[in-house]
């Protein structure tokens, strides 16, 4: 797994209107916890962390945190647990460091990339992925950046599961091995996933049934 | 059209709309999909139109998924009637969006394929949307 260097100071100040304040003057705010560890809030440059995450590997990676306080620095090695997004604006508002251990095993999620063209999807069929995650565990170090899965033998109505990936040496898939990982199916037209259908009597009556308690409903 | 099988309550009151969407914010299912940056109340007919102006466009192959459903009913007095005599009889079903929701998940087909299937669902809907999609990591085939 790629590691990269994030420089981050001791945030003194803590609740929402401090918060927005280091927003505004271009920082984000965020905090580090761990075994062993105070909860402690910090905050980054919001330029320099995003700059930092702008990898291949996205926001999987481990960072080494250089964090500022009390006059002095100091290292700490963790991953980025949880990035709290603005669901409007999209952007990033709090993240969260889980610190690690280089020898200890971490549980974490990696992404799923699908390689290669799949015969099946050449002859008209649907590829669906189920998981565009799973969570592995492994030593940090060992930790893949993501699993690939090869689709290019998938005909129509082959499946591909977790117990059919080769994760790499040292690396153990934490998902049921029955999960399916993606899927091939037949094309159907103006086939969609409809949350409840109605039954045709019902649709016919205009109205639901009401679940009866006591009082019967006029009309 | 979509509807509850069954309800507790045929008739319900309005509600509001207040605040941004924290429940379905993001896509789950597809690869691409459709937010609304508006709140309402998008009717069951309206979401039918959408679907269906969506499956026309990707013919065969690709897969939707709908991600709001009509659970609230809307009731309307007869023309002419008036005032009192109690509330009107529920007319059709909406569903409650608020800013961020994602209104429909696609996956199976082309990005360029996908944002002209959500333009055109787009316009069968009371709201502005915006298309939406997977951030991909690494080196996605």
């Amino acid at each position: 797994m790629k590691q990269i260097t994030i420089e981050a100071e001791k945030r003194d100040s803590c609740g929402k209107g401090h918060a927005r304040q280091s927003r505004r003057a271009g920082y984000l705010p965020g905090v580090l916890y761990g075994k062993g560890l105070e909860p402690l809030p910090l905050r980054i440059e919001s330029r320099a962390f995003l700059q930092a995450l702008h990898t291949e590997a996205g926001s999987h990676v481990l960072v080494n945190l250089k964090i500022q306080a009390n006059g002095g620095s100091h290292d700490e090695l963790c991953i980025i647990k949880e990035m709290q997004k603005d669901v409007f604006q999209r952007h990033v508002i709090h993240v969260d460091f889980h610190h690690i251990s280089l020898k200890e095993k971490i549980r974490t999620n990696v992404p799923v990339h699908i390689r290669g063209e799949a015969p099946g999807v050449k002859a008209g069929g649907v590829l669906e992925q189920h998981y565009w995650e799973l969570e592995v565990e492994a030593l940090p170090l060992d930790l893949p950046e993501a699993l690939d899965v090869d689709i290019s033998s998938l005909e129509i109505g082959d499946h591909i599961s977790v117990k059919d990936l080769a994760p790499p040496e040292g690396t153990a898939i934490i998902e049921e091995p029955d999960e399916i990982v993606v899927a091939l199916h037949a094309p159907q037209a103006e086939k969609v996933e409809v949350p409840a259908e109605i039954a045709p009597e019902e649709a016919a009556a205009g109205e639901p049934e009401v679940i009866a308690k006591g009082k019967e409903e006029e009309e | 059209m979509l509807m509850p099988k069954r309800v507790k309550y045929r008739k319900i009151q309005r509600g509001n709309m207040k605040g941004k969407a924290t429940r379905g914010n993001a896509l789950s299912f597809g690869e691409f999909g459709l937010q609304t940056l508006e709140p309402a109340w998008i009717t069951d007919r309206q979401i039918e139109a959408a679907r269906i102006a969506m499956t026309r466009f990707i013919k065969r192959g690709g897969k939707v998924w709908i991600r709001i459903f009509p659970d609230k009913s809307v009731t309307k007095k007869p023309a002419e009637t008036r005032m009192g005599s109690g509330k009107g009889a529920p007319e059709y079903w909406v569903a409650v969006i608020r800013p961020g929701r994602v209104l429909f998940e696609l996956a199976g087909v082309t990005e360029a394929v996908a944002r002209e299937a959500m333009r055109l669902a787009a316009f069968k809907l009371p709201v502005t949307t915006r298309f939406i999609m997977r951030e991909r990591v690494g080196g996605v085939v």
